[in-house]
């Protein structure tokens, strides 16, 4: 039963690399880019790629079209853009940890070899968090509070990535720090606001909420501290040795011809000064960070080796 | 106990078959899924909560025993009247084949034709042999699909 | 007050209005076409938005996915094809009631349940959104899980005469389910190495297959057995007489329809309970208030009420914490969230402080789409009563290339429409040997939401039962469950031992 679905899905493919494989072009672009979104319209992801798309358009001198292909975490549009033609005609724009963290623990047909990285446009605000009424003021004191008492504490997750990232924490602690599974950071956000879990892994819904102080945020994933929560900590400043960063990243097939690159990191350089960009990130505190070309680079090839290691410790 | 079953005896043999038939095909899946496909498609270990492998083993056990079950009941119970007479298979696989072929047209050659193709083979199995009706409802298809996707869907 | 008279001339403004209009015919024809459905209809319509006013574009989402729940109601009555799944209630009165050829009553009852259970529901949100919110907070995975037993009782309520049957379908849906990357330990389950699979099948693919191309499937080959032995091919004509709706009737319908929305409006504030499941508990409900006389099942009205107002009734409900708290209640009111982050409006506690002109123009705007949705739904009607009246020869494709196009517009992806295909052909031969594809949805639905719960709620409670017992809220619920299984049960039971007495 699952032939039939593999053998056709198998011709499609066909066809769609054989439409792709055009002639030799005289120069790039000579035709509309396309931006692969791997999440939903509407998302983060989505609309920072959307926001960038003007000025890109602009600078490149071709309209770009937006396509959202959504699924397995933005791992869907990630193989299906391996397997398409390396001219830059095609760029997905998913989350950093897809590439990053994601094949180190799913067995997926795509590694962070495969592609070559653009940009990335802005940092999820990524942070645990917890009602005020626990007293903690840092992720120090829930953790002072899970070894003077003892008892296993529980936490709203929603990623692997934060499972490993508490899991080490913990495993370096000595304290017992059970992730619950949450459908998404809005979940997870409820679960704690109604009581139910003791602290919350959230990438950016609790924004809201802890403005207006019902929750407090007790440390950042990143290496930064986060606009608007000045007095909270990163894990690094608490002496643990993980920045998880999260970023909007655009990739594109291994093996494009130089000229391509050169002028799509051109194009994505132009777009970080964009007005408009900074805008979005800034609506969803997503800061100003924007590295292109060799930066983002060396920057995704270094995260995804901490994250090997971390994965590794954490088994 | 109703007239029908004292005066005339309903043969249970049709009956008996069909649970045959269904014990062994359904009851046959559940095996092969909790002995097979889940232990070889799913992996375990190292949960809090629950192994990834309990939901989808439990429910095909409970398949599994739902099907002997009913095997059981339908050895000793009375015959339930049988159900009008179903039509022959081939009415709705030929239906299955039209349909499959049209997606692989819309998988190769994109939505207008794909569609097109899709809609007069339907309308092929279903008997249809009016020249209007075959050539007018693919062109309209086409047509409409045409146009949805020109609208940037 | 001010910000009120604003925001209200707001929404009245020709753009709001325009957007509002636009919003309710998209989602009525998506709602009547049976293969496009709402997530459908929202994955189309979200990227309009972008260049719309904050106000038009949220009213524009809201017109859609309101209209897609009322239209829902017509494939069901008229081809026994629901447009949404939470419809698919509605074919078990709807669809007799037009083969009777009271099809324009049937629509007429499903159109104004709709529209009551949706008016009533939206202006409880404008009235008590902040209690019912805080209300949503309590709901921990305890709770859920508490809620997920109950819901899952309906499975042997909706089995009718084979329990048995009833529950090998709805396992059957809750196996299916657990496709895709396993929630808690992320390891995929059951994938066969398909990427595509890995968050899980397609629930369009699921509802649109099952429901939709089974039922072709069926009656294409009921149409090519007639045709072979030479049967007149009957067509559904209006009964010209007996399709208005009589004060007598309304006087009927009324407590149902309001037992209804109460059902809708708790199956909304509840996260993740979502319409179907509130149609489907809403029906049951209406059954088991059922007096003498009424025939349930046959083409009762009662029945098309029961459903189309829950349904309606479930999603201004939904919103209910996403404005009061800035968090979703339901998938809709997930890509509202997206839709006010596009414009800059961040949902949360404070939403009503910064932005109190485009909320209250929120509110107003859903009023008007209520009776935006009264007037297309109206209109509308008169056409698609006629349906029954076009031959089957017709139907079957243009059905079939919808079922393609609905499953395909989701995501995009040609493997959702190769999932719809497949699962029909399983709906097909379910339905063949007796198996419910409607109890094989609910489990389908409930499935994943219930098995996460009790993953966190053995997480959250350290693998102790006894917790349990420090939750009122779910020990009402499973108290709930119990006289459910035992009331669900028993009549069925004493239903088919007096048909095999009378056999």
């Amino acid at each position: 039963m699952n032939l039939l679905p593999r053998m056709l899905l198998g011709l499609g493919a066909l066809t769609i690399a054989a439409a792709g494989s055009a002639p030799a072009m005289a120069e790039y672009p000579e035709k509309p880019v396309t931006i692969i979104v791997g999440f939903g319209a509407g998302g983060g992801v989505d609309t920072v790629s959307r926001a960038a798309a003007n000025a890109l358009s602009e600078k490149l001198g071709q309209p770009i079209t937006i396509k959202n292909q959504p699924g397995a975490g933005g791992g869907l549009a990630a193989t299906t853009l391996k397997a398409m033609p390396a001219d830059g005609y095609n760029i997905v724009a998913t989350t950093s940890t897809t590439l990053t963290f994601d094949p180190h623990t799913q067995d997926l047909a795509f590694n962070v070899d495969d592609f070559d990285y653009i940009a990335a446009f802005g940092v999820f605000p990524e942070a645990l968090i917890s009602l005020p009424s626990r007293g903690w003021k840092t992720f120090a004191d829930t953790v002072a509070e899970a070894k003077s008492n003892g008892a296993p504490m529980s936490y709203a997750s929603t990623t692997s990535v934060d499972r490993v990232v508490v899991g080490m924490i913990a495993k370096q602690e000595g304290v017992t720090l059970n992730p619950t599974p949450t459908k998404g950071g809005a979940e997870a956000v409820a679960q704690t606001l109604g009581g139910h879990v003791d602290f919350a892994y959230s990438s950016g819904t609790y924004y809201a909420q802890a403005e207006a102080g019902n929750l407090n945020v007790l440390a950042v994933f990143g290496d930064e501290r986060i606009d608007g929560f000045p007095e909270t900590p990163t894990l690094q400043e608490l002496g643990y040795d993980i920045a998880s960063m999260n970023m909007v990243l655009f990739l594109i097939p291994k093996g494009a011809p130089e000229e391509v690159k050169t002028k799509l990191t051109e194009a994505f350089a132009e777009a970080a000064k964009d007005e408009q960009l900074l805008e979005t990130l800034k609506q969803r505190n997503m800061g100003s960070f924007v590295p292109v070309g060799e930066e983002i680079s060396a920057l995704v090839h270094k995260q995804s080796a901490q994250f090997k290691a971390a994965v590794e410790a954490s088994k | 106990m109703n007239g029908d079953t004292q005066g005339r005896r309903v043969s249970r043999l049709p009956q008996f078959r069909r649970a045959l038939g269904e014990l062994i095909v359904v009851g046959g899946a559940s095996l092969a899924m909790i002995f097979w496909i889940i232990p070889a498609q799913t992996s375990s270990g190292g949960e809090l909560g629950l192994s990834p492998q309990l939901v989808p083993t439990v429910c095909s056990a409970a398949i599994g025993l739902l099907t002997l079950f009913r095997f059981i009941a339908a050895l000793v119970s009375t015959p339930a009247p049988e159900p009008g007479d179903v039509a022959p298979l081939h009415y709705a696989f030929s239906i299955i084949v039209a349909t499959a072929a049209g997606i692989a047209g819309i998988a190769f050659w994109g939505w207008p034709i794909g569609g097109a193709i899709l809609s007069l083979l339907v309308l092929l199995v279903l008997g249809e042999r009016r020249p209007l009706m075959l050539a007018a409802m693919p062109v309209l298809v086409a047509v409409l699909l045409f146009l949805i996707q020109k609208t940037g869907i | 007050m001010e910000n009120i008279l604003l925001g209200a001339s707001d929404a009245f403004s020709l753009a709001a209005v325009t957007a509002v209009f636009g919003g309710i015919l998209l989602g009525y024809i998506v709602g009547v076409v049976p293969g496009l459905s709402r997530p459908a209809a929202l994955a189309v319509a979200v990227p309009l938005t972008y260049y719309m006013t904050p106000i038009a574009a949220i009213a524009f989402l809201v017109g859609v996915t309101k209209a897609s729940a009322a239209g829902g109601a017509t494939g069901a009555i008229m081809l026994n094809t629901p447009g949404e799944p939470s419809s698919a209630a509605t074919c078990y009165d709807g669809y007799p009631l037009a083969r009777a050829g009271k099809a324009a009553k049937a629509l007429k009852i499903a159109l104004y349940s709709s529209v009551f259970g949706d008016t009533v529901s939206t202006l409880v949100l404008i009235a008590l959104a902040m209690p019912l919110a805080s209300f949503a907070l309590k709901m921990g995975p305890v709770e859920m899980t508490a809620v997920m037993i109950f819901a899952l009782t309906f499975i042997a309520a909706l089995s009718g005469t084979s329990l048995s049957k009833g529950l090998v379908s709805g396992i059957f849906g809750i196996l299916l389910a657990t496709v895709g990357l396993d929630p808690e330990s992320a390891t995929p389950r059951l994938t066969f190495g398909m990427i595509e699979l890995f968050d899980g099948i397609p629930l369009v693919s699921a509802t649109v297959g099952m429901l939709a191309f089974t039922e072709m499937l069926v009656q294409a080959e009921a149409y090519i057995r007639a045709r072979k032995s030479g049967e007149e091919i009957q067509r559904m004509e209006l009964l010209p007489d007996d399709n208005g709706v009589s004060l007598k009737e309304v006087r009927e319908v009324a407590p149902t329809a309001v037992r209804s929305t109460l059902v809708g409006i708790a199956a909304g504030i509840i996260p993740g309970l979502g319409p179907t499941i509130g149609a489907f508990l809403s029906y049951v409900v209406a059954k088991k208030f059922a007096k003498p006389g009424d025939r349930f099942g046959e083409g009762d009205i009662k029945g098309v009420a029961a459903t189309e107002a829950a349904d309606n009734a479930v999603l201004p409900a939904s919103f209910i914490p996403l404005f009061a708290i800035g968090l979703p209640g339901s998938v809709s009111a997930a890509i509202l969230v997206a839709a006010f982050m596009m414009h800059g409006v961040v949902p949360g506690p404070l939403i009503f402080e910064q932005h109190p002109r485009l909320m209250y123009g929120i509110y107003v705007s859903m009023l008007v789409a209520s009776l935006c949705m009264l007037i297309v739904g109206r209109v509308g009607l008169t056409f698609f009563a006629r349906i029954g009246s076009v031959p089957a020869v017709i139907i079957i494709p243009v059905v079939i290339v919808f079922c393609t196009l609905g499953s395909f517009l989701e995501h995009h992806a040609m493997f959702s429409v190769y999932a719809m295909m497949v699962l029909g052909v399983v709906g097909y031969f379910m339905q063949r040997y007796g198996y419910s594809v409607v109890t094989f949805l609910i489990g389908f639905v409930i499935g994943p939401l219930f098995e996460l719960s009790l993953r966190q709620s053995i997480i959250v409670t350290n693998h102790q039962p006894e917790a349990v017992l420090q939750h009122p809220i779910a020990i009402a619920f499973l108290v709930m469950a119990v006289v459910a299984v035992i009331f669900f049960v028993k009549p069925a039971g004493k239903l088919a031992q007096a048909q095999r007495a009378g056999g």
